[in-house]
């Protein structure tokens, strides 16, 4: 009878579902001591050689168990483990030949999550001096910012920025760049703040950079700035005029002004906020809420006069910035 | 007689066709959902994932009517998520107990004049104090009582910041939830809202917002739902939110772009079922006026939540969530089978009308037409029998499965005395805790205009600390 068939067929489906969940449960189980034991072998390899016991690696043979992703995830386990208690650095040197190969292996790789994997295995593995002794690797990990999977992008360019050197990461962004607007500004000034090398050099090529970039990637190279303490009031109190500069991008040059203060910046917004320049009404609101973290008669002034606009908005951020100045006022007096 | 013959096997035949769609439907959304599960851990395991807590700045909202034994704990663990950008807002709706005091005394907060503009209107705020704990901003309300839906838009009129967070009082974040529920937004642009996973908490011991030890807890009725609570978050939420079609973002825990909210109108005053209305009212705002939108769901963004323990409690809750339901469905009517609602006023809303909430109808007419058939001398009893057994055991074993899922995302252990508790469980679940609850919902519209605003008491404990 066609009703019992269809209920064999379903108790039949739930059933194979229940053993593949049984089996499943239970393969990760034996994986997961698999892996245990591959990560206590690889432990003692990384000591061992540390410790001058035994000085003998075959990368070959290694450089072929790591292609695996398994075992790979071991390799970086263990070793992520042993860096936090000692200097491997000679047994990263000793093994660099094997990252060549499995630069040229995952650079081939059509699985996404195998090459988003790779990346952040370089990015926390290879210091900046070994990453120019393995051919290619800037480009496997230029190639990756074009990748659809967005974890590979972010893992690419987390490399990038951690192994690379300021033209790595200024080329990297000019990919991202082209790629356009498939680009989210937390996750890379994330990234950029993982740059391992000279901060402040970065940042002036950033700032050279910027008006070439799109709007996302102008957003977080603000947000880095602004992480860093850097000092570039001037460059950025010009974007606030220039009219090609969108509204999100000046928002957030607000916000960096916000956590570093400029008494130039401090003079711009009084002047533009009592003479009615800005237009844009949410660059006003912010104008306001930045102005809130500057100390002086003229802004308290301007504050205590905006609380009566008519706009809903500039009314709430004026008000905001005034509780927030008597707050702070509180707390210097305690 | 032959009339009522045909008619009453034509009854009895719709009733079995709805029951084999609807495990159709959940046998799908199990399957759809542990791939999904699954695919999920292995994006962990290859560190592809975002580790990202920060950036993103988030207003917590936490309403609180009556809660002065949970709402200090729930606050601390709160102030320890592994964030950075947030603030935490206690919303006091008017509490008759010590609530408001507990909250100023554990944390030390102030009385502060602050100047609200109230986007959505609220019933009247009294005071506002804040402080600071753990580095966390504190802001506590306190306004006239108007409800939960009420005192959520008195948060969001306060909130500093452009995403928040609606959270019960009892109810507490794992603490790597933040950093996992903001996954969508920075992968998409269009996200305006995500949702966590709610778990039940009563056999579980955390420690700072981790799962130190999970139990199943010693009382029955929470374990069952458990099973229950397991098949629908691993399940048909998923499933649902593959085509961004879910029609709900649980209240306990779900992010929210605080304009595109406003802009909506915010929660609706005087419902039961505010975070599925919010769901819906954002699907229909954002289809009308032509906005690219999508609301995701985030399985391994868990919220851990109290069950009530005892049938009266479990009873006064699954009736307001009933009525919450019955009041979506009505309200949102107007959106079935219309083309500019797609998915969501097509597929969403068909499954939420005929297998949420006319399900109890159904199935009390269903049994009711049996009983009946097999009075009169019509039925096979043999093959009735047969079926209803085989339904059950489907059930069960679409629950197991989701409970492997469990063990398997929670990187449990897996002890074989407890996958047999829980098949016995799953027996009792399906086999008696349904049809009581079936009842329930039955039963929970009656008197509905005596008792539209009455939200009904539930017995409040602290979860289980290591």
């Amino acid at each position: 009878m066609l009703i019992n068939n269809f209920i064999y067929f379903y108790i039949g489906i739930c059933a194979l579902l229940i053993v593949f969940e049984l089996v499943w449960v239970q393969y990760i189980k034996l994986y997961n001591t698999r892996k245990k034991m591959l990560k206590i072998k690889f432990k003692e390899q990384i000591i061992d050689f540390e410790k001058g016991i035994n000085r003998e690696i075959n990368i070959q043979k290694l450089s072929k168990k790591l292609r695996n992703e398994n075992n790979l995830v071991a390799f970086q386990s263990a070793y992520e483990d042993v860096i936090k208690r000692r200097n491997c650095s000679d047994y990263m040197k000793k093994i660099l030949p094997a990252f060549i190969y499995l630069n040229g292996y995952y650079a081939n790789r059509k699985n996404n999550m195998e090459k988003a994997y790779f990346a952040y295995v370089v990015g926390k593995d290879i210091t900046p001096e070994n990453a120019e002794q393995i051919d290619g690797l800037m480009e496997t990990l230029y190639s990756f910012l074009n990748n659809k999977s967005i974890n590979c992008r972010v893992n690419a360019l987390s490399a990038i920025c951690s192994v690379g050197k300021v033209n790595n990461v200024i080329r990297a962004l000019q990919i991202i760049n082209n790629n356009g607007s498939n680009a989210n500004s937390i996750l890379i000034a994330n990234c950029l703040e993982k740059f391992s090398g000279n901060m402040h050099i970065l940042s002036v090529k950033l700032i050279n950079l910027f008006d070439k970039c799109i709007e996302n990637v102008q957003i977080a190279i603000i947000k880095f700035l602004a992480t860093i303490a850097s000092d570039f009031d001037k460059e950025l109190i010009e974007k606030l005029d220039d009219e090609y500069v969108s509204v999100d991008v000046k928002c957030e040059i607000m916000r960096y002004f916000q956590v570093n203060k400029s008494e130039n910046m401090k003079e711009w917004l009084i002047s533009e906020l009592e003479n009615e320049h800005i237009k844009a009404n949410d660059l006003i609101v912010k104008a306001i809420g930045t102005l809130g973290y500057y100390e002086d008669a003229r802004a308290d002034a301007l504050l205590e006069k905006l609380q009566y606009s008519e706009d809903e908005m500039i009314l709430e951020t004026a008000h905001r910035s005034i509780e927030k100045k008597q707050k702070q006022k509180k707390l210097i007096s305690i | 007689m032959e009339t009522v013959k045909i008619i009453l096997n034509l009854i009895e035949g719709f009733f079995i066709f709805y029951l084999m769609i609807y495990s159709l439907i959940l046998a799908t959304s199990v399957i759809v959902g542990t791939l999904s599960v699954y695919d999920n851990m292995h994006k962990k395991k290859l560190k592809n994932v975002f580790e990202v807590d920060k950036g993103i700045k988030i207003s917590i909202i936490v309403p609180a009517y009556n809660e002065e034994i949970t709402i200090a704990d729930t606050v601390e663990t709160l102030s320890k998520l592994e964030y950075h950008d947030y603030e935490i807002i206690v919303v006091n709706d008017g509490s008759k107990d010590n609530t408001l005091n507990k909250m100023i005394e554990t944390y030390n907060l102030k009385e502060v004049e602050k100047f609200v503009l109230n986007k959505i209107q609220t019933k009247p705020i009294k005071k506002v104090y804040e402080g600071k704990y753990n580095d966390v901003d504190i802001i506590l309300l306190d306004k006239e009582n108007g409800g939960k839906a009420d005192a959520l838009n008195a948060g969001i009129n306060i909130a500093n910041n452009q995403w928040f967070i609606s959270i019960d009082a009892d109810s507490v974040l794992q603490s790597d939830a933040l950093k996992k529920v903001i996954a969508p937004i920075l992968e998409d642009d269009d996200v305006i809202a995500s949702g966590g996973a709610i778990m039940i908490g009563n056999g579980v011991t955390l420690k700072n917002g981790r799962v130190e030890n999970y139990d199943m807890p010693k009382n029955i009725l929470a374990s069952m739902q458990i099973v229950e609570y397991n098949r629908t978050f691993l399940a048909s939420r998923i499933l649902f939110d593959k085509v961004n079609a879910n029609l709900i973002v649980s209240g306990a825990f779900g992010l929210f772009n605080k304009d595109i909210v406003i802009a909506a109108g915010g929660y609706a005053p005087n419902t039961r079922g505010e975070d599925m209305e919010l769901v819906m009212k954002l699907h229909t705002f954002c289809r009308v006026n032509k906005i690219k939108y999508r609301i995701r769901y985030v399985s391994d963004a868990i919220c851990w939540t109290q069950a009530p323990e005892k049938l009266k409690d479990l009873m006064v809750q699954r009736r307001r969530w009933h009525i919450g339901l019955y009041e979506c469905m009505n309200n949102y009517k107007s959106i079935f089978l219309k083309p500019e609602h797609g998915i969501v006023g097509s597929l969403s809303y068909f499954y939420f009308l005929f297998y949420e909430f006319l399900s109890p109808y159904i199935e009390v007419l269903g049994v009711m037409v049996t009983v009946l058939m097999y009075i009169i001398g019509l039925i096979n009893i043999n093959f009735m029998i047969a079926f209803y057994l085989f339904y059950t055991i489907m059930g069960v074993m679409i629950s197991i499965a989701t409970y492997c899922t469990t063990v398997y995302m929670n990187e449990l252990e897996f002890n074989f005395t407890k996958f047999l508790k829980t098949v016995v469980l799953c027996f009792f679940e399906v086999g008696f805790l349904r049809f009581v609850l079936t009842w329930v919902r039955f039963t929970a519209l009656f008197g509905y205009n005596k008792n539209k605003y009455f939200w009904g008491k539930v017995q409040r404990k602290h979860m289980k600390k290591a």
